[in-house]
Protein backbone atom coordinates (compact mmCIF):
# COMPACT_ATOMS: atom_id res chain seq x y z
CA UNK A 1 0.00 0.00 0.00
CA UNK A 2 2.66 2.46 1.08
CA UNK A 3 4.83 1.38 -1.79
CA UNK A 4 1.99 2.07 -4.21
CA UNK A 5 1.54 5.55 -2.86
CA UNK A 6 5.22 6.32 -3.14
CA UNK A 7 5.14 5.03 -6.69
CA UNK A 8 2.20 7.30 -7.54
CA UNK A 9 3.87 10.28 -5.91
CA UNK A 10 7.19 9.77 -7.64
CA UNK A 11 5.45 9.27 -10.98
CA UNK A 12 3.58 12.52 -10.37
CA UNK A 13 6.76 14.48 -9.73
CA UNK A 14 8.71 12.90 -12.58
CA UNK A 15 5.91 13.58 -15.08
CA UNK A 16 5.59 17.21 -13.99
CA UNK A 17 9.32 17.67 -14.40
CA UNK A 18 9.42 15.94 -17.77
CA UNK A 19 6.49 17.98 -19.01
CA UNK A 20 7.76 21.37 -17.93
CA UNK A 21 11.47 20.88 -18.48
CA UNK A 22 11.45 18.94 -21.73
CA UNK A 23 8.17 18.81 -23.58
CA UNK A 24 7.09 22.41 -23.04
CA UNK A 25 10.23 23.43 -24.90
CA UNK A 26 9.51 21.23 -27.90
CA UNK A 27 7.13 23.25 -29.99
CA UNK A 28 6.16 21.42 -33.14
CA UNK A 29 5.32 23.81 -36.01
CA UNK A 30 5.76 26.64 -33.57
CA UNK A 31 2.53 26.15 -31.68
CA UNK A 32 2.05 22.56 -30.63
CA UNK A 33 3.39 20.84 -27.55
CA UNK A 34 2.42 17.39 -26.29
CA UNK A 35 0.71 16.89 -22.94
CA UNK A 36 2.74 13.92 -21.71
CA UNK A 37 1.55 14.40 -18.14
CA UNK A 38 -1.61 12.60 -19.21
CA UNK A 39 0.43 9.43 -18.80
CA UNK A 40 -0.37 9.78 -15.10
CA UNK A 41 -4.13 9.60 -15.71
CA UNK A 42 -3.77 6.80 -18.26
CA UNK A 43 -1.48 4.73 -16.09
CA UNK A 44 -3.35 5.21 -12.80
CA UNK A 45 -4.43 1.78 -11.59
CA UNK A 46 -8.04 0.89 -12.32
CA UNK A 47 -8.71 -0.47 -8.82
CA UNK A 48 -7.47 2.64 -6.99
CA UNK A 49 -9.80 5.29 -5.61
CA UNK A 50 -11.18 7.68 -8.17
CA UNK A 51 -11.61 10.30 -5.48
CA UNK A 52 -7.86 10.54 -5.10
CA UNK A 53 -7.35 10.55 -8.86
CA UNK A 54 -9.66 13.56 -9.19
CA UNK A 55 -7.64 15.39 -6.58
CA UNK A 56 -4.27 14.38 -8.03
CA UNK A 57 -5.40 15.20 -11.57
CA UNK A 58 -6.45 18.66 -10.47
CA UNK A 59 -3.19 19.12 -8.58
CA UNK A 60 -1.23 17.95 -11.60
CA UNK A 61 -2.98 20.43 -13.89
CA UNK A 62 -2.54 23.20 -11.36
CA UNK A 63 1.18 22.54 -11.04
CA UNK A 64 1.57 22.54 -14.81
CA UNK A 65 -0.44 25.76 -14.99
CA UNK A 66 1.71 27.46 -12.41
CA UNK A 67 4.93 26.33 -14.07
CA UNK A 68 3.74 27.20 -17.58
CA UNK A 69 2.24 30.50 -16.50
CA UNK A 70 -1.04 29.60 -18.19
CA UNK A 71 -4.23 30.48 -16.42
CA UNK A 72 -6.10 27.45 -15.13
CA UNK A 73 -6.86 25.71 -18.42
CA UNK A 74 -4.68 22.67 -17.71
CA UNK A 75 -6.21 22.17 -14.27
CA UNK A 76 -9.75 22.29 -15.63
CA UNK A 77 -8.95 19.92 -18.51
CA UNK A 78 -7.08 17.40 -16.32
CA UNK A 79 -9.81 17.59 -13.70
CA UNK A 80 -12.42 16.78 -16.33
CA UNK A 81 -10.44 13.87 -17.68
CA UNK A 82 -9.88 12.39 -14.19
CA UNK A 83 -13.60 12.62 -13.54
CA UNK A 84 -14.59 11.14 -16.89
CA UNK A 85 -12.04 8.33 -16.82
CA UNK A 86 -14.38 5.56 -15.52
CA UNK A 87 -16.81 6.32 -18.35
CA UNK A 88 -14.00 6.20 -20.89
CA UNK A 89 -12.75 2.92 -19.42
CA UNK A 90 -16.22 1.39 -19.75
CA UNK A 91 -16.54 2.83 -23.25
CA UNK A 92 -13.27 1.37 -24.49
CA UNK A 93 -12.93 -1.93 -22.59
CA UNK A 94 -16.48 -2.83 -21.64
CA UNK A 95 -17.38 -3.88 -18.12
CA UNK A 96 -14.93 -6.72 -17.72
CA UNK A 97 -11.39 -5.60 -17.18
CA UNK A 98 -8.77 -8.33 -17.31
CA UNK A 99 -6.21 -6.38 -15.35
CA UNK A 100 -5.78 -3.59 -12.84
CA UNK A 101 -3.33 -1.62 -14.92
CA UNK A 102 -3.02 -0.69 -18.54
CA UNK A 103 0.58 -1.85 -18.63
CA UNK A 104 -0.21 -5.44 -17.67
CA UNK A 105 -3.28 -5.70 -19.83
CA UNK A 106 -3.95 -8.34 -22.45
CA UNK A 107 -6.93 -6.65 -24.11
CA UNK A 108 -6.83 -6.09 -27.81
CA UNK A 109 -4.53 -3.30 -28.92
CA UNK A 110 -7.43 -1.57 -30.65
CA UNK A 111 -9.24 -1.21 -27.30
CA UNK A 112 -6.18 0.27 -25.72
CA UNK A 113 -5.75 2.68 -28.62
CA UNK A 114 -9.37 3.78 -28.22
CA UNK A 115 -8.78 4.31 -24.49
CA UNK A 116 -5.64 6.39 -24.88
CA UNK A 117 -6.92 8.32 -27.89
CA UNK A 118 -10.23 9.25 -26.28
CA UNK A 119 -8.55 10.44 -23.08
CA UNK A 120 -6.16 12.61 -25.10
CA UNK A 121 -8.89 13.93 -27.36
CA UNK A 122 -11.27 14.90 -24.53
CA UNK A 123 -8.40 16.52 -22.67
CA UNK A 124 -7.28 18.54 -25.68
CA UNK A 125 -10.81 19.63 -26.58
CA UNK A 126 -11.42 21.00 -23.08
CA UNK A 127 -7.92 22.46 -22.79
CA UNK A 128 -8.13 24.39 -26.05
CA UNK A 129 -11.70 25.57 -25.55
CA UNK A 130 -10.97 26.84 -22.05
CA UNK A 131 -7.75 28.55 -23.03
CA UNK A 132 -9.25 30.32 -26.05
CA UNK A 133 -12.87 30.66 -24.89
CA UNK A 134 -13.74 32.43 -28.10
CA UNK A 135 -15.36 30.85 -31.11
CA UNK A 136 -13.93 33.45 -33.43
CA UNK A 137 -10.78 31.39 -33.13
CA UNK A 138 -12.52 28.17 -34.11
CA UNK A 139 -9.96 27.25 -36.79
CA UNK A 140 -7.05 27.80 -34.41
CA UNK A 141 -8.74 25.73 -31.71
CA UNK A 142 -9.44 22.92 -34.16
CA UNK A 143 -5.90 22.99 -35.50
CA UNK A 144 -4.41 22.88 -32.01
CA UNK A 145 -6.70 20.03 -30.97
CA UNK A 146 -5.82 17.90 -33.98
CA UNK A 147 -2.07 18.50 -34.03
CA UNK A 148 -1.62 18.30 -30.26
CA UNK A 149 -3.70 15.13 -30.03
CA UNK A 150 -1.75 13.35 -32.74
CA UNK A 151 1.57 14.46 -31.29
CA UNK A 152 0.59 13.48 -27.73
CA UNK A 153 -0.85 10.17 -28.89
CA UNK A 154 2.36 9.16 -30.66
CA UNK A 155 4.45 9.85 -27.58
CA UNK A 156 2.06 8.29 -25.05
CA UNK A 157 1.30 5.19 -27.09
CA UNK A 158 4.95 4.51 -27.77
CA UNK A 159 5.84 4.96 -24.09
CA UNK A 160 3.00 2.63 -23.04
CA UNK A 161 4.27 0.02 -25.49
CA UNK A 162 7.81 0.56 -24.27
CA UNK A 163 6.93 0.06 -20.60
CA UNK A 164 4.76 -2.91 -21.45
CA UNK A 165 7.63 -4.68 -23.19
CA UNK A 166 9.88 -3.97 -20.25
CA UNK A 167 7.40 -5.62 -17.92
CA UNK B 1 -30.12 12.61 7.73
CA UNK B 2 -29.09 9.05 6.96
CA UNK B 3 -30.37 9.48 3.45
CA UNK B 4 -28.47 12.73 3.08
CA UNK B 5 -25.19 11.16 4.19
CA UNK B 6 -25.68 8.17 1.92
CA UNK B 7 -26.29 10.43 -1.08
CA UNK B 8 -23.29 12.51 -0.12
CA UNK B 9 -21.05 9.45 -0.04
CA UNK B 10 -22.57 8.00 -3.18
CA UNK B 11 -21.93 11.13 -5.19
CA UNK B 12 -18.75 12.17 -3.46
CA UNK B 13 -16.69 11.98 -6.64
CA UNK B 14 -19.07 14.20 -8.52
CA UNK B 15 -19.33 16.73 -5.68
CA UNK B 16 -15.57 16.81 -5.31
CA UNK B 17 -15.26 17.30 -9.05
CA UNK B 18 -17.68 20.23 -8.96
CA UNK B 19 -15.85 21.85 -6.05
CA UNK B 20 -12.47 21.54 -7.75
CA UNK B 21 -13.97 22.76 -11.02
CA UNK B 22 -15.14 25.86 -9.19
CA UNK B 23 -11.66 26.40 -7.78
CA UNK B 24 -10.18 25.89 -11.25
CA UNK B 25 -12.54 28.43 -12.80
CA UNK B 26 -11.75 30.86 -10.00
CA UNK B 27 -8.04 30.45 -10.74
CA UNK B 28 -8.63 30.99 -14.42
CA UNK B 29 -10.66 34.12 -13.82
CA UNK B 30 -8.18 35.52 -11.32
CA UNK B 31 -5.21 34.74 -13.52
CA UNK B 32 -6.37 36.15 -16.80
CA UNK B 33 -8.13 39.38 -17.59
CA UNK B 34 -9.46 37.95 -20.82
CA UNK B 35 -11.14 35.05 -19.06
CA UNK B 36 -12.71 37.24 -16.40
CA UNK B 37 -14.13 39.53 -19.09
CA UNK B 38 -15.55 36.55 -20.94
CA UNK B 39 -17.13 35.09 -17.81
CA UNK B 40 -18.66 38.44 -16.92
CA UNK B 41 -20.02 38.69 -20.43
CA UNK B 42 -21.72 35.32 -19.98
CA UNK B 43 -23.19 36.67 -16.74
CA UNK B 44 -24.55 39.73 -18.52
CA UNK B 45 -26.14 37.61 -21.26
CA UNK B 46 -27.70 35.15 -18.82
CA UNK B 47 -29.18 37.76 -16.51
CA UNK B 48 -30.28 39.84 -19.48
CA UNK B 49 -32.15 36.96 -21.07
CA UNK B 50 -33.69 36.02 -17.74
CA UNK B 51 -34.79 39.52 -16.84
CA UNK B 52 -36.11 40.57 -20.23
CA UNK B 53 -39.54 38.86 -20.01
CA UNK B 54 -39.96 39.91 -16.37
CA UNK B 55 -39.11 43.48 -17.21
CA UNK B 56 -41.42 43.69 -20.20
CA UNK B 57 -44.38 42.23 -18.36
CA UNK B 58 -43.74 44.55 -15.44
CA UNK B 59 -43.32 47.63 -17.57
CA UNK B 60 -46.75 46.99 -19.04
CA UNK B 61 -48.26 47.70 -15.63
CA UNK B 62 -46.58 51.08 -15.39
CA UNK B 63 -47.42 52.31 -18.88
CA UNK B 64 -49.38 55.27 -17.57
CA UNK B 65 -46.63 56.59 -15.34
CA UNK B 66 -44.03 56.00 -18.02
CA UNK B 67 -46.05 57.82 -20.63
CA UNK B 68 -46.55 60.72 -18.32
CA UNK B 69 -42.88 61.07 -17.52
CA UNK B 70 -41.92 60.74 -21.17
CA UNK B 71 -44.44 63.42 -22.10
CA UNK B 72 -43.03 65.70 -19.46
CA UNK B 73 -39.55 65.15 -20.77
CA UNK B 74 -40.68 65.69 -24.33
CA UNK B 75 -42.26 68.95 -23.27
CA UNK B 76 -39.08 70.06 -21.65
CA UNK B 77 -37.00 69.15 -24.67
CA UNK B 78 -39.36 70.97 -27.00
CA UNK B 79 -39.07 74.02 -24.83
CA UNK B 80 -35.31 73.77 -24.98
CA UNK B 81 -35.36 73.32 -28.74
CA UNK B 82 -37.49 76.42 -29.14
CA UNK B 83 -35.15 78.43 -26.95
CA UNK B 84 -32.25 77.14 -28.94
CA UNK B 85 -33.85 78.03 -32.26
CA UNK B 86 -34.56 81.49 -30.98
CA UNK B 87 -30.88 82.06 -30.32
CA UNK B 88 -29.72 80.78 -33.66
CA UNK B 89 -29.33 83.18 -36.54
CA UNK B 90 -29.25 80.82 -39.47
CA UNK B 91 -32.20 78.55 -39.96
CA UNK B 92 -30.54 75.77 -41.91
CA UNK B 93 -30.75 72.23 -40.57
CA UNK B 94 -27.03 71.74 -40.19
CA UNK B 95 -27.26 72.02 -36.44
CA UNK B 96 -29.59 69.04 -36.34
CA UNK B 97 -27.50 66.93 -38.65
CA UNK B 98 -26.34 63.96 -36.56
CA UNK B 99 -23.05 63.78 -38.44
CA UNK B 100 -22.09 67.21 -37.29
CA UNK B 101 -22.97 66.90 -33.64
CA UNK B 102 -20.34 65.65 -31.29
CA UNK B 103 -22.56 63.24 -29.39
CA UNK B 104 -24.91 60.52 -30.50
CA UNK B 105 -27.78 59.58 -28.21
CA UNK B 106 -29.41 56.17 -28.09
CA UNK B 107 -32.24 55.13 -25.81
CA UNK B 108 -32.35 51.91 -23.84
CA UNK B 109 -34.44 50.21 -21.21
CA UNK B 110 -33.20 49.13 -17.81
CA UNK B 111 -33.59 45.40 -17.31
CA UNK B 112 -32.05 45.26 -13.87
CA UNK B 113 -31.41 48.09 -11.52
CA UNK B 114 -29.60 47.84 -8.20
CA UNK B 115 -28.88 50.45 -5.56
CA UNK B 116 -28.46 48.52 -2.31
CA UNK B 117 -24.96 47.10 -2.82
CA UNK B 118 -21.69 48.89 -2.31
CA UNK B 119 -20.98 48.51 -6.02
CA UNK B 120 -24.06 48.64 -8.15
CA UNK B 121 -24.44 47.53 -11.74
CA UNK B 122 -27.32 48.01 -14.14
CA UNK B 123 -28.22 45.86 -17.10
CA UNK B 124 -29.62 47.45 -20.24
CA UNK B 125 -31.39 45.84 -23.19
CA UNK B 126 -29.07 47.28 -25.82
CA UNK B 127 -25.69 45.82 -26.72
CA UNK B 128 -22.87 45.80 -29.21
CA UNK B 129 -25.31 45.08 -32.06
CA UNK B 130 -26.97 48.43 -31.34
CA UNK B 131 -23.64 50.21 -31.42
CA UNK B 132 -23.08 50.35 -27.68
CA UNK B 133 -19.43 50.26 -26.68
CA UNK B 134 -17.49 50.13 -23.46
CA UNK B 135 -16.99 53.43 -21.59
CA UNK B 136 -19.97 55.22 -23.12
CA UNK B 137 -21.86 57.37 -20.65
CA UNK B 138 -25.44 56.69 -19.57
CA UNK B 139 -27.83 59.44 -18.48
CA UNK B 140 -31.41 59.44 -17.32
CA UNK B 141 -34.18 61.99 -17.79
CA UNK B 142 -32.89 64.11 -14.90
CA UNK B 143 -29.19 63.49 -14.74
CA UNK B 144 -26.30 61.10 -14.96
CA UNK B 145 -26.56 57.38 -14.28
CA UNK B 146 -23.29 55.66 -15.08
CA UNK B 147 -20.81 54.32 -17.58
CA UNK B 148 -21.06 51.24 -19.78
CA UNK B 149 -18.80 48.59 -18.33
CA UNK B 150 -19.27 45.72 -20.68
CA UNK B 151 -21.31 44.77 -23.71
CA UNK B 152 -22.51 41.50 -25.15
CA UNK B 153 -24.24 41.39 -28.52
CA UNK B 154 -27.69 42.26 -27.11
CA UNK B 155 -27.11 43.49 -23.57
CA UNK B 156 -24.78 45.73 -21.69
CA UNK B 157 -23.86 46.27 -18.07
CA UNK B 158 -23.45 49.73 -16.63
CA UNK B 159 -21.45 50.89 -13.62
CA UNK B 160 -23.89 53.02 -11.67
CA UNK B 161 -22.70 56.28 -10.13
CA UNK B 162 -23.70 54.53 -6.91
CA UNK B 163 -20.43 52.60 -7.04
CA UNK B 164 -17.83 53.02 -4.36
CA UNK B 165 -14.33 54.05 -5.56
CA UNK B 166 -15.87 55.58 -8.67
CA UNK B 167 -15.26 59.31 -8.96
CA UNK B 168 -16.93 61.66 -11.38
CA UNK B 169 -15.61 65.00 -12.47
CA UNK B 170 -18.20 67.68 -11.64
CA UNK B 171 -18.41 71.42 -11.21
CA UNK B 172 -20.54 74.09 -9.60
CA UNK B 173 -22.75 75.75 -12.15
CA UNK B 174 -22.30 79.27 -10.71
CA UNK B 175 -18.61 79.56 -9.98
CA UNK B 176 -17.35 76.83 -12.27
CA UNK B 177 -15.26 75.34 -9.46
CA UNK B 178 -14.27 71.75 -10.19
CA UNK B 179 -14.32 68.83 -7.83
CA UNK B 180 -14.97 65.15 -7.76
CA UNK B 181 -18.20 63.46 -6.87
CA UNK B 182 -18.45 60.07 -5.24
CA UNK B 183 -20.90 57.88 -3.37
CA UNK B 184 -20.38 56.97 0.25
CA UNK B 185 -22.55 53.92 0.01
CA UNK B 186 -25.53 54.71 2.21
CA UNK B 187 -28.38 56.62 0.66
CA UNK B 188 -29.02 56.17 -3.08
CA UNK B 189 -30.14 59.79 -3.38
CA UNK B 190 -27.11 61.41 -1.74
CA UNK B 191 -23.54 61.76 -2.88
CA UNK B 192 -20.46 63.61 -1.66
CA UNK B 193 -18.75 66.37 -3.60
CA UNK B 194 -15.14 66.79 -2.59
CA UNK B 195 -11.91 68.50 -3.62
CA UNK B 196 -13.55 71.92 -3.93
CA UNK B 197 -11.17 74.55 -2.59
CA UNK B 198 -12.51 76.89 0.11
CA UNK B 199 -11.54 79.93 -1.93
CA UNK B 200 -14.77 79.28 -3.86
CA UNK B 201 -17.95 80.57 -2.31
CA UNK B 202 -20.78 78.07 -2.14
CA UNK B 203 -24.30 78.21 -0.78
CA UNK B 204 -26.95 75.65 -0.07
CA UNK B 205 -29.07 75.00 -3.11
CA UNK B 206 -26.30 75.49 -5.66
CA UNK B 207 -26.57 73.21 -8.66
CA UNK B 208 -23.83 70.79 -9.62
CA UNK B 209 -23.30 69.66 -13.21
CA UNK B 210 -20.82 67.39 -14.94
CA UNK B 211 -17.47 69.04 -15.54
CA UNK B 212 -16.63 67.57 -18.93
CA UNK B 213 -12.99 67.14 -17.95
CA UNK B 214 -12.98 63.45 -18.84
CA UNK B 215 -13.95 61.62 -21.98
CA UNK B 216 -16.98 60.10 -20.27
CA UNK B 217 -19.77 62.57 -19.63
CA UNK B 218 -20.51 65.58 -21.79
CA UNK B 219 -20.23 68.95 -20.10
CA UNK B 220 -23.13 70.43 -18.23
CA UNK B 221 -25.43 67.52 -17.51
CA UNK B 222 -27.25 68.29 -14.22
CA UNK B 223 -26.39 66.10 -11.25
CA UNK B 224 -27.92 67.54 -8.09
CA UNK B 225 -28.09 70.36 -5.57
CA UNK B 226 -26.05 71.10 -2.48
CA UNK B 227 -27.99 70.27 0.67
CA UNK B 228 -25.29 70.71 3.26
CA UNK B 229 -21.61 71.55 3.53
CA UNK B 230 -18.88 71.75 6.12
CA UNK B 231 -16.13 74.32 6.17
CA UNK B 232 -13.19 72.38 7.48
CA UNK B 233 -10.82 73.87 10.04
CA UNK B 234 -7.85 72.48 8.14
CA UNK B 235 -7.20 71.06 4.75
CA UNK B 236 -8.65 73.78 2.59
CA UNK B 237 -11.35 71.72 0.90
CA UNK B 238 -15.08 71.70 1.47
CA UNK B 239 -16.98 68.59 2.42
CA UNK B 240 -20.22 68.93 0.48
CA UNK B 241 -23.33 66.79 0.56
CA UNK B 242 -25.30 66.61 -2.66
CA UNK B 243 -28.84 65.49 -3.29
CA UNK B 244 -29.26 63.92 -6.71
CA UNK B 245 -31.90 65.07 -9.20
CA UNK B 246 -32.23 61.62 -10.64
CA UNK B 247 -34.14 59.02 -8.69
CA UNK B 248 -31.82 56.09 -9.21
CA UNK B 249 -34.13 53.68 -7.48
CA UNK B 250 -36.77 54.05 -10.14
CA UNK B 251 -35.24 53.82 -13.59
CA UNK B 252 -37.05 52.72 -16.69
CA UNK B 253 -35.69 54.52 -19.73
CA UNK B 254 -32.16 55.76 -20.05
CA UNK B 255 -30.07 57.35 -22.78
CA UNK B 256 -26.64 56.19 -23.83
CA UNK B 257 -24.37 58.93 -25.09
CA UNK B 258 -21.69 58.17 -27.60
CA UNK B 259 -18.94 60.75 -27.54
CA UNK B 260 -17.77 60.57 -31.12
CA UNK B 261 -14.56 62.43 -30.47
CA UNK B 262 -13.66 60.24 -27.53
CA UNK B 263 -10.82 58.45 -29.30
CA UNK B 264 -9.42 61.79 -30.36
CA UNK B 265 -9.63 63.01 -26.78
CA UNK B 266 -7.81 59.94 -25.48
CA UNK B 267 -5.13 60.31 -28.14
CA UNK B 268 -4.45 63.87 -27.07
CA UNK B 269 -4.39 62.78 -23.45
CA UNK B 270 -1.86 60.05 -24.21
CA UNK B 271 0.31 62.39 -26.22
CA UNK B 272 0.21 64.75 -23.31
CA UNK B 273 1.34 62.00 -20.98
CA UNK B 274 4.19 61.05 -23.31
CA UNK B 275 5.30 64.64 -23.56
CA UNK B 276 5.42 65.18 -19.83
CA UNK B 277 7.46 62.08 -19.28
Amino acid sequence: MLQDNIKILSRFIVLVLIQTLIFDRITLFGFSYPAVYLFFVINYRFDKSQFILIFLGFLMGLTIDLLQGSSGSNSIATLFISFLRPFIIRFSFGNNLDSISLLSMNSRTSNQIVFIASIILVHQVILQIVSYLDFDHFIVILRNIIVNSIFTFIILFSSVTFFKNKN
Amino acid sequence: MQWFLTTLIQYKNFLFFIILLGIGIAFTVAGSNFHSTKIQEIGVVVSGELLKPIHYSKSYLYLNETNESLLKENNHLRQELLDYKGVQVSTDLDSLNPNLSKYLVRSAEVLRNSYVNARNLLILDKGANDGIKQDMSVIGPDGIIGIVKQTSSNFSSVISILYQDFKINAKLIHTGAFGSLYWEGKDPSKMTFSDVSIINKITKGDTIVTGGMSAYFPKGIPIGIITDFDTPTSGGYYDIKVELFNNLTDLEHVYIIDNKSRSEFLNIQNQDKDASR
